[in-house]
This record gives C-alpha cells, structure tokens and sequence, in this order.
C-alpha cells in the first residue's frame, strides 16, 4: 500500500515537472507580450515584477494589419475543417461500413497521403493556383488544407466508427429507421466525441501551417503563422509584437481545449489510436 | 405457420456456406430455439429471418407474406441482441419509443405504452435514464422491452442471456419463459446453453455446419437425439457412447450380449447410453465392471466416472463411463464396480453415419 502512495506521488511529480517543463516557454511568451521593450532587450530578463503593457498588442493590429490576418486564418482554417468534417464522415461511414475501400491496405494508403511532405507539392499547388488566378486568395488555402486534412480525418474517423458497436444500427434498421436515419440519429451521435477529436486535429494542424500559406499567399490572404514573421525583419527582432501575435494565435487552441477536455479524453479514450 | 424457411442457403463474401439449404417452420406462438455449437449457422439463420442478412438462396415466409426480398424494418419482427444493442446516447424510454415514433405514432401515446410496457418488466424506474448507468440485468430488460412495445408477429432473441451471470440468468429465462407463456407470441431463440433451450423451448432445432439436424420438443430430442451429434451436444454430463452391434433386436457390447434394445439391425453400432440410465452394482452384476476414477458432485446427483476393466475399446469417444447417481448413494473413487443399462433407454447410431436407428 506504502509503496503504491510513494510511486504514486512520484508520478505526480514527473507529471507537474514535465507540465512545468513545457509550459515555461508558452509562459515566456505570455510574459514577453505584455512587457516593455526596454526590459525585453536588457541582457538580463526580468520575469514578473515589471509594468505590464499593451503595446504590442496595439502594434500587431495597427502596424501588422492583424485584425484581417486573425481573420483570414479563421476564414480559411474554418472553412476547411467544416468542408472536411462534412466529407470525412460521410467517407468513413463508407468506408467502415458499406464495404467501399475497407481494408487496412486502403485506410493506410489514404492515411499516407497525409505524410506526404508539403514541400514536395508546394510548387506545383504554386503553379496551378497561379494559373486558376487564385494565388493570394483564401480560397486557395481552403482548397490546400481540406486535400491535407481530408485523408488524415478520414482515417481517423474510420477508427472511431470501427469501434461503435454495429448491432446498434442494426437494432436501428429493425426498429424502422432508413439509412440517413441511422447515421444522423444513431451513428453521429454515438461518434460525437470522435468526431469532436478529430475536427479539432484538423483544425490545429491547419491553424499552425506554415509553409503553404507564406508560398500561396503575400499579402491580402496572409494567415497568422505567416504574418507573425513580418515582425523580424532584415534590422531587428520586434519580440514584443512576435509574442503578441504568438500569444493571439495560441488563443482559439486554449479555448478549444479548455471547453472540450471532456469531450477530447473521452474521443482519445475511444480509440483514435486503433 | 407464422415462419417458414424453405431451402435456406447463405454464402459468406470469403466461400463459406454458413447455411446450407435448411427448412424450417415455426407454428403460432411457438417458442423455438436454435441449438448448436459455435459457428453451426443459428445467429446467421436468425439474421436472414430478422433481414440483416441476405439469402443466396430459398425463401423467407412471416406470417404468409414473402419477405425474403423485405427490408428489417418491413419485416415487423422485434430482435433481442446478445450485446443489447441499446441506444447509448438515448434514455430508456427513448430506447423504447423509437420504432413507434419512426412508425409516426404521437409522442404521447408512445410515452405511455413505453410506461405500461415498462411496468411489466418492472423497470419503469428507469425510463429516463440512459443505458450506460444501467446493470446488465436491468439492460437486458430493456432490450426486451424495446421489443415488446412493438407487438410483432415475432421474437427474434440472440444469445440474449449470455452476458448475464448465473443467477440473473437463471431469473431472467424464467421471466422470458413467463412472458412468452403469458403473450404466446412466436419466438425465435438462439442458445449454445442446452440447458437453456431445454428449459425454455417448445421445440428445439439443433443445428451444426449450417444444417438443421433435428427439430423436436425438448424431450424427444434428449431422449431419441437423430444423431450422435445431438444425442453428444444436448445432456450434461454427457452422454457415454458405447461402440455396439446388432443381432436382430439384441446388443451386443464388448462380447457381451446386453439383451434387447428398442433398434434393431445388424451390423456395427455406436450405443448412446445417458448417464442416468446406468446403473452401478457389485463387481460382476454387469455387463462389465470398472473401477470409479472420480466422482464430480453436481448438488442433487453425483456423477461417477468409471474406468472399464480390461476391454476399453468398447467406449466409443471417451475414457470414463458416465453414471449418475442420487445424492444420497454412497459412492467413492477406487471403488469396484458392474456396469449395467437400462436397456430400454439406450440410442441406437449407425456406426457408420452416427444416425439413429429407427425404433422397433
């Protein structure tokens, strides 16, 4: 029993040293947007005692143009999570259940090709999005993220549904319910927390992307990661505004995960990683 | 006939032929359990009647109507799965309401046949909550109550007692057997428990490799099983073969004549004797004597497993003779003993096809 507690509270404490290890930089962060720029230049760093400031907040939006950029990041992210949510589970459902493309060899290769490295396809997404006169657009980034996100949600997805108990619809098919039915009243409910995980993966990996958006985009349709680069330039590094803006993006994310623990743990639980 | 099956035939996506032509008839009211081994085609004849699978071949009739081509939900046959099936993010009433509201009926009035149906399972405590705060057994009643609120031409049940732990087994196939005497509706259940089917059926039809083997009452098939497969599947302990032959209407067993049998014949036979129709007497009163290896106490009988003397090749499958005895008999292991039979009640097989003789 003793020696259960002691192991227990060890693991307590690796839990608060790795918490602490990771958040320290996103405190930093924090810390840094809200400090003068005097003391973030000093070569010594102050930590907690100082004035805090609003500066460069003010700076991002008027001096970056923030306002649209948040935006376009939320346009674009958005709009390719709802579009790739409304495809995937139609696709998994299809996949997981009607026998269309359901073997492990097909769920992995749709999975591959989300490991294809965006570098690889960057130039040629660049060449036909200039020819369509789409460059600079948020549809563009719309249409990039969703063919990257899409085969990765289906995937995961397809998990979820494998995992949902196939005697439920079939209790559904006698009790009278139609097809349609039995995935709106029946299946989506019961993959909710699925589908929850899965929508929020697809949403951070597009709200972080980086690459796509600095080669599709310059500057009606910049998304935030882009514009956060704006602050270094060739002289200085405007640390205040880079943490601002850093600090703005980790926003929705803290929100999400604050607000969807449950729903997230439970979807994690079920077994994203089967 | 409120079901009929005619040459049912189903093929799997991989080759396997899981039922292979069978004809079934279940008659009005009739409790009818499907008996047999894991993989012998039961839950797949139950599917292909409750429409969740389609027939390769053969016709399904409910009721008169042709339905081999109908949708489930057409079918108007109410299922019990094994796992419950319940909807888990629905509340009991809901769970129970759905087919009625699918069926366009006013929420009121689905509310309270949910009620009246729930008051007769002794669950309308749990209408509003939902299946994951429920037990198995309380699940279980749910599920039935979900099939019961529909009033269909007939009950399909799945293994439904399978998850539960001996106990509430035992009271839940009491109240399955109560409700079915009390609303006489067709049912169509399927068991690998024999005790179960034994219990519960007004006919059993035992099945094994995707054929029906016998159809019967309870009694009949365990006192005049078709074939050693039934006789072996259906009675625990199970039942001894011996292997036999036939002199006209005589047996004979290891050279020793044992008199007259209800087959007759000639020729090699494998004798299906139950454990409760051998008796233990004195070294030499039998027809061979034996030592008793072990002795396994069952609560109102024991049963004494008896090693033969010298010839053991006269057991057909296993090693030990089966007997059982009252409780009170006094038996122990490395006693000596003669084995007899009651003649009357030994089961006849051709040795070579394991089918029953047919009775003098």
């Amino acid at each position: 029993m003793k020696r259960r507690a002691i192991g227990s509270e060890l693991l307590k404490l690796l839990a608060v040293t790795v918490v602490v290890i990771w958040l320290m930089p996103v405190v930093w962060v924090m810390l840094t947007s809200i400090k003068p720029t005097t003391l973030i230049n000093e070569a010594q760093p102050t930590f907690f005692f100082f004035t805090p400031t609003a500066d460069h907040y003010a700076e991002v939006f008027t001096r970056f143009g923030f306002a649209q950029v948040i935006i376009n990041s939320l346009v674009a992210v958005g709009a390719s999570t709802l579009i790739v949510m409304v495809l995937a589970f139609p696709a998994a459902y299809a996949v997981s259940r009607m026998g269309l493309l359901s073997g492990d060899f097909w769920a992995l290769f749709v999975l591959s090709l989300r490991f294809m490295p965006g570098v690889v396809v960057v130039l040629p997404y660049f060449k036909m999005a200039n020819y369509f006169g789409i460059i600079d657009t948020q549809l563009v980034l719309v249409i990039v993220y969703v063919a990257f996100g899409l085969p990765f949600a289906v995937w995961i997805i397809r998990g979820f549904l494998l995992d949902l108990p196939r005697e439920v619809e079939e209790a559904g098919r006698l009790d009278g319910l139609g097809w349609l039915q039995i995935i709106f009243r029946l299946v989506l409910p019961m993959a909710a927390p699925g589908l929850a995980v899965t929508a929020i993966f697809t949403f951070v990996f597009s709200w972080n992307e980086y690459l796509f958006a600095l080669f599709l985009t310059y500057q009606k349709a910049t998304t935030i990661p882009v514009a956060l680069q704006k602050t270094i330039d060739v002289y200085n590094v405007l640390w205040g505004s880079l943490s601002a803006g850093a600090v703005i993006q980790l926003l929705p994310m803290i929100a999400v995960v604050f607000f969807l623990q449950k729903h997230i743990a439970r979807g994690l639980a079920l077994g994203a990683v089967k | 006939m409120t079901i009929s099956l005619r040459n049912l035939v189903k093929r799997f996506p991989d080759g396997t032929v899981a039922i292979k032509g069978i004809d079934l008839d279940v008659r009005e009211g009739e409790f009818l359990t499907l008996l047999g081994p894991s993989g012998c085609g039961k839950t797949t004849t139950l599917r292909l009647v409750a429409g969740l699978e389609e027939a390769d071949e053969g016709s399904i009739h409910i009721d008169g109507r042709d339905v081999t081509e109908v949708d489930p939900g057409d079918r108007n046959v109410a299922m019990v799965f094994q796992s419950y099936a319940l909807y888990p993010h629905m509340t009991v009433l809901q769970n129970m309401t759905l087919s009625l509201r699918v069926a366009g009926l006013q929420k009121s009035v689905a509310d309270a046949k949910a009620s009246a149906t729930a008051k007769s399972l002794g669950i309308e405590h749990l209408l509003h909550k939902k299946p994951s705060k429920l037990s198995g057994g309380e699940r279980q009643r749910v599920a039935l109550g979900r099939a019961m609120i529909r009033s269909p031409i007939c009950y399909l049940m799945d293994e439904p007692l399978s998850n539960l732990d001996l106990k509430l087994r035992e009271q839940m196939r009491t109240e399955i057997k109560r409700l079915h005497q009390k609303h006489r509706v067709a049912t169509i259940y399927v068991t690998h428990d024999q005790t179960e089917a034994l219990v519960l059926s007004d006919r059993i039809a035992v099945m094994n490799k995707g054929n029906i083997l016998q159809v019967a009452d309870p009694v009949t098939i365990y006192e005049r099983p078709a074939t050693t497969f039934v006789a072996d599947f259906v009675g625990s302990p199970s039942i001894n073969f011996f292997k036999g032959e036939m002199q006209g209407a005589a047996a004979v067993v290891g050279g020793h004549v044992i008199g007259e049998v209800c087959a007759s014949g000639r020729g090699a036979v494998t004798l299906g004797v139950r454990p409760e129709d051998i008796m233990l007497g004195p070294l030499g009163s039998g027809i061979f004597d034996g030592a008793v290896a072990f002795v396994e106490v069952y609560g109102s009988e024991v049963v004494a497993f008896v090693e033969p003397k010298g010839s053991r090749d006269l057991l057909a499958r296993r090693e030990f003779v089966a007997a059982a005895l009252n409780i009170h008999q006094p038996i122990a292991a490395g006693e000596e003993v003669g084995v007899r039979f009651r003649n009357n009640r030994i089961c006849v097989f051709d040795a070579a096809d394991g089918t029953a003789l047919a009775p003098r």
